[in-house]
């Protein structure tokens, strides 16, 4: 039989204190950020309020000395994933099976583009816009290697992959990235 | 010799080692055609971070609001391993083992003095047979019972078995 440990200890004025000092200091970024992932601002609203809820859950796993916004940021990109594969499950459940998924405007199949054209109409700016053409994965990866500035390390630790997986997609991310900045450069010579 | 785009998007976003980043640095001094690819790929970084600097938004305060919100609802709730931990305490712990224990002793045969007894017990079963066969001595031909059931003894124990067969008393 174990030790006898004390039981787990009800809210403390410690985590409200933790919660708010982190919604002060990292609110914007945050929300920011979940912006540029989710390209509309009530996705954003609520990735942002699910994402302080579980850092007020889990504060004690927080450990001081460590980048919080990176903390934050590995805990935004898990629910987007999350919430993306759900509402994707969800649509690709509601496609009848002779509607084979096809393709579209590139690779993605046609099964998953509702998302995207739903998306597409809800952005505002041009880096939104720009940022709709690219998969989930290579979206999170260019937020945060060319709006976040993080390394490659850092965010191999954030996205839970390695360097090698972050590289790729970065690569095959700019390369996309590079001709619709040039597309939209070419349509929007003012911008 | 040319540098492709990742190599050079690596070096721009310094993520390649000291060595092939002077290697890269001093090639874009004389290679005209690298220089304009780097070029055009620092463009794209630049449009990116103008772009998102553009597009930053404040933080409403509504998140803020509903995050209390729900927390009030949802009060901090035990983890899983707080709860198995809470199970390992000695008031519960205890009565749980004497129980799994006392199920262990039940369901193991031989652990409590003997295997199980028979559904139908052999004297109930003999007992039976000798009702029948003091209606009809022939009906179970070939069956040994215990003489002393059919004839209080006077019998062999073969009963039927062989009608023909020679007799020491005969």
């Amino acid at each position: 039989m174990g030790v006898p440990r004390k039981p787990p200890e009800p809210p403390t004025q410690e985590a409200t204190e933790f919660l708010e000092r982190a919604m002060e200091q990292y609110g914007k970024a945050t929300y920011n950020f979940a912006y540029r992932l989710t390209g509309n601002e009530a996705d954003a609203r609520d990735l942002t309020q699910e994402a302080f809820i579980r850092v007020y859950r889990a504060w004690r796993s927080f450990q001081p000395g460590t980048s919080f916004l990176s903390w934050i940021y590995r805990i935004v990109t898990n629910l987007h994933r999350d919430e993306l594969r759900r509402q994707k499950g969800r649509f690709q459940e509601e496609i009848p099976e002779d509607n084979a998924p096809q393709e579209y405007g590139g690779s993605k199949p046609l099964a998953v583009d509702p998302v995207e054209d739903y998306m597409a109409e809800q952005l505002g700016g041009p880096l939104a816009k720009a940022l709709s053409q690219l998969s989930t994965d290579q979206r999170q990866v260019i937020v945060l290697a060319d709006v976040e500035e993080y390394s490659y390390q850092e965010i191999a630790d954030i996205m839970g992959c390695s360097i090698g997986t972050v590289r790729s997609r970065l690569h095959r991310a700019r390369a996309l990235l590079r001709r619709l900045v040039i597309r939209e450069q070419q349509q929007h010579p003012e911008s | 010799m040319h540098y492709n785009a990742d190599t050079l998007d690596d070096y721009l976003h310094r993520a390649l080692g000291p060595e092939p980043d002077a290697d890269i640095h001093a090639h874009l001094e004389t290679c005209t055609d690298c220089r304009a690819l780097y070029d055009e790929l620092a463009a794209v970084r630049d449009w990116v971070r103008t772009a998102a600097r553009a597009e930053e938004l404040e933080f409403p305060s509504i998140i803020k609001a509903r995050v209390w919100e729900r927390i009030r609802e949802q009060p901090l709730q035990p983890s899983f391993a707080d709860r198995l931990r809470a199970l390992w305490r000695p008031m519960i712990a205890v009565p749980v083992a004497a129980v799994i224990a006392g199920f262990v002793y039940l369901g193991i045969p031989g652990v409590h003095g003997g295997s199980q007894s028979p559904g139908v017990a052999a004297t109930y079963l003999l007992e039976e047979h000798a009702a029948l066969a003091s209606d009809n001595p022939l009906a179970d031909r070939g069956l040994i019972v215990p003489a002393s059931v059919v004839d209080g003894g006077q019998a062999s124990g073969l009963i039927g078995a062989d009608d023909s067969a020679p007799s020491s008393e005969r």
